[in-house]
C-alpha cells in the first residue's frame, strides 16, 4: 500500500513538474445534492484545457454531499495533486468545511454554493474564497420585489430541511421583513419525503397570498402539486434551484404558473439581443446541450462554467507574475481573481473586488415563470 | 383544528401507513425465514417505480442490465457447482432462466419500446424486471452466509443497500420521477376531496395483505415458508431446503417492494434514494409488531404513518425527531410486554477458534507486534506523503468509535446504530463552546464527555431495557432524533453548521497541521485501545463478556447485568464523544451530516468488517474502509473512464465478498499469522482469596416449603418442599418434565416462585435477585451449559469469582487491579485443577466435550466459594471414569461441609452419592427419604416404570 501510495505521489509529482496548471474540483456528484453536483461535474468536462499557453489539468473528486469527504478531498488535491486552485463544493456546508484548508495552504477556493456566508463577511479567511453562484439574498430580493409588485401581503414558506432550505428561509425572511411582507407559516420537509400534506394543510390554514417553495430540482414539485391538489389559488414561487428540465418533466401541468428568479442562462434565448449576458450565456447552453442533449442544461452547471470563466480571466494575469505550482502563483491568482472586472459569464457579469467575492449585480437574475412546460422570461 | 384537516391528515397517514405496512410485512417475512434484516427492502420500491417510469419514458431501464449481470453471475456460481457434482442435466435450465430470459427481455425492450402498451402491461413488465432481482440477490449475497449471525447478515444488508443505491443513481439519475395515476377519479367525503389513486393504494395494500394471508394458510409454498419461519431445523428435517425458502421469501419481498413502488409513484415523486426512509419506517412498524406477527406489524406501520402525518402538521421541522422519539416509548412498551427467547435463537454459528496449545510466548514476542505498530506510527509522518497522514487521522477518529463498538456490540452483544450521534455530541459541544464562548478545547473535551455521559446515561437507561431487536431499533430512533435536533437548533448553526473552530493548542504549540494533530489522535487511539484491552482482561471485562452468554448466567454469578450494560454503553458513548471532539478540531467545521444514521451504520460496518470481537479489529476495519474508499476514488475513474459514482457500488460488493470469506471479520484472519496465541498466559502466584466461614456440618442451609410455580395457567411446581443441610448431598430426581429445573430456578431466583417460602441460611429469598442469593453463598450450574465458547476455560471459571473482587472499570483500564486480578485467576486455577481440567485451562471453553463443559460449570460455581451448590445434571455426557472422578470431588466437597443439591438422571450416580433424595412427578413431591428407602418406594417405582404391569 505504502509503495503504491508513493508511486502515485511520484506520478503526480512528475506531471506537476511540467508546470501545467492543476485545478482541483470537489463536488457533490452523489448523495443528497447529486442533482446539483452532476450537471456541475458534466460542465467541468467542457471547460477549456488550455488557457494562454498553459495546459490545464482538472482533477475531479466526488464528496458525496459530506463535509468530511469534502475536507478530505481538498487536502488530497492540495497535498497530492499540488493544485493551484480548487473549485468546490456544491453545497454551503461542504464549501465552509473546505475553507479552512484552503486558507491554511493559501489556495484560492471557488465555491458554487448558494449561501452568502461562504464569502461574507470578507474576513482574513474568506479572502481566499470566491463564489460563482448568485447569493441567495440576491435571488430572494428579486422574489420579494416581484411579490410586492403583485401586492402580496402575506406569504408562507416551505423548504428543504437542510442547508439549502435553511439558507433560503433566513435570507428570504430578512428581506421580506424589511419590505413589510408578513411570513405566516414556515414549514420544512425532507427532500425525498413521499408526502407533504401536513405542511400544506398548515400553510392553507394560514391563508397566505403567496407561497415560496425553498427546494432544488424535482423534490420542489411535491409541495406545489399538493398545494394545487388542495385547491390553493394564490401565487406560488420557486427558487432558482429548480431550474432544470427534470423539474418541468416531473412537475408537468402542476407547476404551470410558478414564478422564480433565475440566472439569465436559463432563458438565454429569450433575452433581448442587447442583454450583455445573452452571448456568454448562450455559449454555455450551446456547449452543454451539444454534449449532453437538447434541454439537458441546468442552472447549477452554469455555476461550474462560471468558475471556469473566472479562471480564464484571472490565470493569464497571475501567470505574468509567477509560475504555476508555487505559492506565489496561488497568491497572484487570488489577487487576479479579486481583480476580475466586466467579465460576462453564463449567469451574469463578474465584477469582483476586495469587498465582493461574488461579483454579480442585478444583471445576474431575471424573473421567469413556467408556461406551457417551458421557462418563460418575464419582461 | 377542524374536522377537515383531521380527515386530510388521517387520509395521508393511512395512505403512507399502508405502504409502510406492506414493507413491514415483507421485512417480517424475510426476517422470520432467513434472519436477515432486509435494509434494501426500500430500494425495491424505488427500483419498481423508477423502472416503470423509465419504460413509460421510452428508455431501456438499467434494471435490465442488472438482471442480466446478476443472472449471469448466478449461472456461473451454480454452474460451477453443477459441473463439480456432474449434474449436467441441470445446466440448460439454469442458463435459460438466468441468462436467456434477461437477454430476451433486453432484446424485447430494444425492439419494441413499451411506451404504447396499456399501463397494466407496463406495470407487469416493470415487475418482471425487478422481482427476479430479489432471489438473485439472495443467491449471491445471502445464501453463502445463511448460517451467519444476525449482525453479519445485517451488515451484508447494509452493503447490498449501498450497492443498490449506487446502481439506482447510475440507472435513474439524481432527479425523481412520477408515473401517471391508475385512475383519475376523485370523490368527496365529508367535504374533503379524496383522490382515487389514494384509495387504490389503501385498497390494494389491504388486498395484498389478505392475499398474503391466504398464501401462507392455503398454499404449499406458503406453508413451507411458515414452517421455516417457525423452526428452521424442523423445516430442514421436513425436506424444505433453507435456500429454497430464502429465495422464495426474497421473491415475495421484492414483489411487495416493487408493487408498493408502482402504487405510490403516481401520488408522490420517487428518487433513487427514496427507499431507505420508507423502508426504515416500515421496519419500525415491523418491530412494533415484534418481527413476528403480521397483523400487529401492519397496525404498527399505519401508526407510524399517522404519527408522521400529525407531526408534519404540527412541527414539520421536527417531524423526524417527533416520529422517532415517540417510537421509543412504544418500543419500550413492546419490549417489556414481549417475552424474548433468550440467546439460542439469536446466535448464528461463529467461527470456531482452534485450541491454543503450547507455551506462553516470551514477552517480546507477545508485545512485539504492538511495539512494531507503534514504531511504524511514530515514523509515518517522515516517510508517508502528507495525504496519507490526513487519511491516518481520519482512520484514527473512526477507530476510536469502532473500539467502543467492539466493546458494546462485539463483546457485550448490544448492537448500536447510534454511535454517530454521540460523536456529534462531543463535536458540537466543543464547536459551540469554543466558538461562542472562547473556552479552551481541553476544557470543552471534559464538558463534552460529561454531557455525553448524561445523555448516554439517560438513553441507555431507557433503551437498554429493551431486549432483542428492540434495542438496535431504539438506537436508530434516538440516532435519527439527535441528528435532526442538531440541524434544527439555531445556536448550533442549524443544517449549515459552525465554522471557525480553533485548533487544539498544547503548551502554546498549535496542533493545526495534519502532522501535529496526527500524534494527538493516535496517542488517544492507542490509549483507548489499551484501556479497552485492559478492561476486557479484568473482572469487569469478564462481566461485560458474560452479557453475551445471557443475562441468566451472568446474574447467577453475581453480575449486576443492568449496571454492566449501562457501563458498557457509557464507555462506548464516551469513546465516540472523544472522537467527536477530535473531529471538530481536525475539521474545524461541524454540521449535522457526519453524525447522521448512515455514519452510525458505517461505524458498525467498520467494526464488523475488521472483526468485532477484537479491539484491533476496530483499527483494522476503520483503516481498511478508509483506504479502500480512497483507493477506489483514485483508481476506479482510471479503470472505467472519467464517469465516477462506481465507488459506492464496488465498495459494497467488496464488503459482501469480505464477509463471505471471513464472517468474523478480517482480524481473526490476520491473527492466524501472528506469533502469540491470545489465550495462553503466565499466571503469577498470588495469595488466596479470603473465604467465607463455612457453616458447621448439619446446619440447615436451604429450606423450601409449599413452593408453587405457575406459568400462566400451567402449574409447573405445586406445593414442593425440600431442605438441604451443610455437609450433605441432596438429590432431586424424577422423570423428564417433572419440574426439577423449575424448582432449581425458583431456588436460585432465576424465576421466582409464585407461592411458598424459600429460605437460604434462614433468610427469605422472596425479595432477592439471583445475584443477591449468589452473594450469600449459593452457586449453580445449568442444565443447558452456559459457557462463553470463545473464552478460555480459565476466564470462564474466573467469572464465578466475580463477587470476590471489587475493582472497577478505571482500575482495570489503568491496570491498578493487577494484584486482585492475580488472586482471582489463582482462585480460578485452583478450582480448575480441583475438577481435573488443568490441561484444558487455556483452551476455548467451546472446544471442550459437552461433559467437560459441565465440569467447567462446576469449577465456575466453586470459584464463588459457595456453601450451597446447585448442580443441574452434572454427570450427563460424562464417561464412566469421569463420573467416578466427579463423584469423588462431590464427596470431598461434602466432607468440607458444603451442601449440594443435585438434579440427576443417572441413578447409579445418585444412589452412590446422595444422602437424601426427593422424588418429583408432575410438579409435586411424591417421595422423600434415604436412597435405599426410595429404591423400595412403590410410588417411585410406579412413576418411573409407569404402566408396566
Amino acid at each position: 500500500m505504502v509503495k503504491k501510495l508513493s508511486l502515485a505521489v511520484l506520478a503526480t509529482l512528475a506531471t506537476a513538474a511540467l508546470a501545467d496548471i492543476n485545478v482541483g474540483v470537489s463536488l457533490s456528484a452523489t448523495g443528497p445534492a447529486a442533482s446539483l453536483g452532476i450537471p456541475e461535474k458534466n460542465t467541468i468536462a467542457l471547460l477549456p484545457t488550455q488557457i494562454g499557453k498553459e495546459k490545464i489539468n482538472y482533477i475531479v473528486l466526488d464528496d458525496a454531499t459530506d463535509p468530511t469527504a469534502a475536507t478530505k478531498n481538498i487536502k488530497k488535491l492540495i497535498s497530492e495533486n499540488k493544485v493551484d486552485v480548487v473549485i468546490g463544493s456544491t453545497t454551503t456546508p461542504n464549501s465552509l468545511a473546505m475553507t479552512d484548508v484552503a486558507v491554511d495552504h493559501e489556495t484560492p477556493l471557488i465555491s458554487m454554493a448558494g449561501s452568502a456566508i461562504v464569502v461574507e463577511p470578507l474576513d482574513a479567511k474568506r479572502k481566499w474564497v470566491f463564489k460563482t453562484a448568485q447569493n441567495d439574498a440576491h435571488m430572494a430580493t428579486a422574489i420579494v420585489q416581484h411579490m410586492t409588485d403583485k401586492n402580496v401581503q402575506t406569504v408562507a414558506f416551505i423548504g428543504f430541511a437542510d442547508a439549502y432550505g435553511e439558507g433560503w428561509y433566513k435570507e428570504f425572511a430578512k428581506i421580506a421583513e424589511a419590505r413589510k411582507l408578513k411570513i405566516v407559516a414556515s414549514e420544512r420537509y425532507q427532500r425525498n419525503d413521499t408526502s407533504v400534506t401536513g405542511q400544506i394543510l398548515k400553510i392553507l390554514a394560514a391563508k397566505p397570498d403567496a407561497v415560496l417553495v425553498g427546494g432544488a430540482g424535482t423534490p420542489a414539485v411535491l409541495p406545489q402539486r399538493s398545494l394545487k391538489e388542495k385547491g390553493y389559488k394564490g401565487l406560488i414561487y420557486q427558487t432558482h434551484g429548480v431550474a432544470n428540465n427534470d423539474f418541468l418533466r416531473v412537475g408537468g401541468k402542476d407547476v404551470e404558473g410558478a414564478f422564480l428568479p433565475v440566472g439569465p442562462m436559463v432563458v438565454a434565448a429569450q433575452l433581448p439581443n442587447d442583454n450583455p449576458v445573452k452571448k456568454s450565456a448562450l455559449e454555455y447552453v450551446g456547449k452543454y446541450e451539444t454534449a449532453y442533449g437538447k434541454g439537458s442544461v441546468s442552472s447549477f452547471g452554469g455555476h461550474a462554467w462560471d468558475a471556469g470563466v473566472l479562471l480564464q480571466a484571472a490565470i493569464p494575469q497571475a501567470l505574468k507574475s509567477a509560475k504555476p505550482g508555487t505559492v506565489e502563483f496561488r497568491r497572484a491568482l487570488r489577487d487576479a481573481l479579486e481583480g476580475v472586472k466586466n467579465t460576462p459569464a453564463a449567469h451574469g457579469i463578474f465584477n469582483l473586488s476586495a469587498n465582493d467575492h461574488q461579483g454579480y449585480d442585478q444583471r445576474a437574475r431575471v424573473m421567469a415563470t413556467i408556461e406551457n412546460g417551458a421557462w418563460k422570461l418575464i419582461k | 383544528m377542524d374536522l377537515q384537516i383531521l380527515l386530510f391528515l388521517a387520509q395521508d397517514g393511512v395512505t403512507n401507513g399502508a405502504i409502510y405496512a406492506l414493507l413491514a410485512l415483507a421485512l417480517v417475512l424475510v426476517f422470520a425465514v432467513t434472519r436477515v434484516i432486509f435494509i434494501p427492502q426500500g430500494e425495491f420500491v424505488a427500483f419498481g417505480a423508477l423502472t416503470l417510469a423509465a419504460l413509460q419514458a421510452g428508455q431501456v431501464p438499467g434494471t435490465v442490465w442488472l438482471l442480466l449481470a446478476l443472472g449471469t453471475l448466478v449461472a456461473i456460481v451454480d454452474g460451477i457447482e453443477h459441473l463439480r457434482e456432474k449434474r449436467y442435466g441441470k445446466l440448460p435450465p439454469l442458463l435459460i432462466f438466468n441468462v436467456g430470459a434477461p437477454l430476451l427481455a433486453a432484446a424485447g425492450l430494444f425492439a419494441l419500446p413499451p411506451t404504447q402498451l396499456p399501463l397494466a402491461a407496463q406495470v407487469l413488465i416493470a415487475m418482471a424486471l425487478v422481482v427476479p432481482l430479489g432471489p438473485l440477490i439472495y443467491r449471491l449475497a445471502y445464501q453463502p452466509l445463511a448460517s451467519a449471525s444476525v449482525l453479519v447478515l445485517l451488515i451484508v444488508s447494509v452493503a447490498v443497500h449501498l450497492v443498490l443505491i449506487g446502481l439506482g443513481l447510475l440507472f435513474f439519475g439524481a432527479e425523481g420521477s412520477r408515473t401517471p395515476p391508475f385512475t383519475e377519479i376523485s370523490f368527496e367525503l365529508a367535504g374533503t376531496p379524496l383522490q382515487g389513486q389514494t384509495i387504490l393504494v389503501v385498497v390494494a395494500s389491504a388486498l395484498l395483505i389478505i392475499g398474503l394471508y391466504f398464501f401462507f394458510e392455503r398454499t404449499i409454498y406458503g406453508k413451507a415458508l411458515r414452517a421455516t419461519a417457525m423452526n428452521r431445523t424442523g423445516a430442514r428435517l421436513m425436506g424444505i431446503p433453507p435456500s429454497l425458502a430464502g429465495k422464495l421469501c426474497f421473491t415475495l419481498a421484492a414483489a411487495i417492494g416493487a408493487f408498493s413502488g408502482v402504487l405510490i409513484a403516481p401520488i408522490t415523486t420517487i428518487y433513487y434514494d427514496t427507499g431507505f426512509m420508507i423502508g426504515l419506517k416500515g421496519f419500525v412498524g415491523a418491530i412494533i409488531g415484534g418481527l413476528a406477527s403480521y397483523p400487529v406489524a401492519a397496525l404498527g406501520a399505519v401508526l407510524v404513518g399517522l404519527l408522521e402525518a400529525g407531526s408534519s402538521f404540527y412541527a414539520s421541522a421536527f417531524k423526524e425527531v417527533i416520529v422517532f422519539t415517540l417510537i421509543i416509548p412504544v418500543l419500550l412498551w413492546r419490549s417489556l410486554t414481549t417475552r424474548h427467547i433468550e440467546e439460542e435463537e439469536e446466535k448464528g454459528d461463529e467461527a470456531p477458534i482452534a485450541g491454543a496449545r503450547g507455551k506462553v510466548p516470551a514477552t517480546w514476542r507477545r508485545q512485539g507486534p504492538l511495539v512494531i505498530f507503534i514504531g511504524l506510527l511514530l515514523i509515518a509522518p517522515w516517510v508517508l506523503p502528507e495525504f496519507s497522514i490526513t487519511l491516518l487521522n481520519y482512520i484514527g477518529l473512526y477507530a476510536i468509535v469502532a473500539v467502543g463498538l467492539v466493546l458494546l456490540t462485539g463483546v457485550g452483544g448490544l448492537t448500536s446504530f447510534g454511535q454517530a450521534a454521540f460523536v456529534g455530541i462531543g463535536a458540537y459541544t466543543t464547536a459551540w463552546l469554543t466558538t461562542a464562548y472562547g473556552l479552551s478545547p481541553w476544557l470543552t473535551l471534559f464538558i463534552g464527555l460529561a454531557l455525553t455521559a448524561v445523555v448516554a446515561g439517560s438513553l441507555g437507561f431507557i433503551t437498554l431495557r429493551m431486549g432483542g431487536h428492540y434495542l438496535p431499533l431504539g438506537t436508530i430512533a434516538w440516532g435519527i432524533s439527535l441528528y435532526f435536533l442538531f440541524g434544527n437548533v439555531e445556536f448550533l448553526g442549524g443544517h449549515t453548521g459552525i465554522t471557525g473552530i480553533p485548533a487544539v493548542g498544547l503548551f502554546g504549540w498549535s496542533l493545526q497541521s495534519a502532522e501535529a494533530f496526527y500524534y494527538l489522535i493516535w496517542l488517544l487511539v492507542l490509549l483507548s485501545l489499551l484501556a479497552v484491552r485492559n478492561l476486557l482482561d479484568s473482572r469487569t471485562g469478564r462481566a461485560i463478556r458474560a452479557l453475551k452468554g445471557g443475562v441468566v448466567m451472568a446474574e447467577a454469578m453475581g453480575v449486576d447485568t443492568a449496571r454492566t450494560k449501562i457501563l458498557t454503553f457509557l464507555l462506548a458513548a464516551l469513546l465516540a464523544s472523544l472522537s467527536g471532539w477530535l473531529y471538530a478540531h481536525l475539521q474545524r467545521f461541524v454540521n449535522p451530516s457526519p453524525f447522521a444514521l448512515s455514519m452510525g451504520i458505517e461505524y458498525l460496518f467498520m467494526a464488523v468488517v475488521g472483526g468485532i470481537g477484537h479491539v484491533w479489529g476496530a483499527v483494522l476495519g476503520a483503516g481498511l474502509i478508509a483506504v479502500l474508499k480512497q483507493w477506489l476514488q483514485d483508481w476506479l475513474p482510471q479503470l472505467l473512464g472519467q464517469s465516477g459514482n462506481f465507488e459506492i457500488i464496488v465498495f459494497g460488493i467488496a464488503m459482501v465478498l469480505i464477509l463471505q470469506r471471513a464472517r468474523s471479520g478480517l482480524w481473526p484472519v490476520i491473527l492466524r499469522y501472528l506469533p502469540a496465541s491470545a489465550q495462553a498466559r503466565t499466571l503469577t502466584p498470588a495469595e488466596p482469596l479470603p473465604r467465607r466461614p463455612a457453616p458447621a456440618s448439619g446446619t440447615l442451609l436451604l429450606e423450601a416449603s409449599g413452593v408453587s410455580k405457575r406459568f400462566g395457567g400451567l402449574v409447573a411446581n405445586h406445593n414442593m418442599s425440600l431442605s438441604v443441610q451443610a455437609g450433605e448431598v441432596m438429590a432431586l430426581i424424577g422423570p423428564n418434565g417433572a419440574g426439577k429445573s423449575t424448582m432449581f430456578n425458583c431456588i436460585s431466583a432465576v424465576n421466582p416462585a409464585s407461592e411458598g417460602k424459600i429460605a437460604f441460611l434462614g433468610e427469605s429469598t422472596a425479595k432477592m435477585a439471583a445475584r443477591d442469593i449468589a452473594r450469600r453463598g449459593m452457586s449453580r450450574t445449568f442444565q443447558h451449559v452456559r459457557l462463553l465458547g470463545q473464552m478460555s476455560v480459565l476466564e470462564n471459571v474466573a467469572i464465578g469469582a466475580h463477587l470476590r473482587g471489587r475493582q472497577g472499570v478505571l482500575a482495570a483500564a489503568l491496570r491498578f487491579d493487577r494484584s486482585e486480578e492475580a488472586r482471582l485467576l489463582a482462585e480460578a486455577t485452583r478450582q480448575i485443577e480441583r475438577v481435573g481440567l488443568a490441561e484444558q485451562m487455556f483452551e476455548p471453553a467451546g472446544s471442550l466435550a459437552l461433559g467437560q463443559q459441565r465440569i467447567v460449570e462446576i469449577a465456575r460455581a466453586l470459584a464463588s466459594d459457595p456453601c450451597l451448590l446447585l448442580l443441574d445434571e452434572p454427570a450427563a455426557g460424562l464417561r464412566f471414569r469421569e463420573k467416578q472422578a466427579l463423584a469423588e470431588l462431590l464427596k470431598k466437597l461434602r466432607g468440607e461441609g458444603m451442601g449440594i443439591l443435585l438434579v440427576e438422571h443417572d441413578m447409579d450416580f445418585v444412589m452412590g452419592l446422595a444422602d437424601r433424595i426427593v422424588v418429583m412427578e408432575f410438579g409435586e413431591k411424591i417421595a422423600e427419604g434415604l436412597p435405599e428407602e426410595i429404591q423400595q418406594n412403590p410410588t417411585v417405582l410406579e412413576a418411573y416404570l409407569g404402566g408396566v404391569e
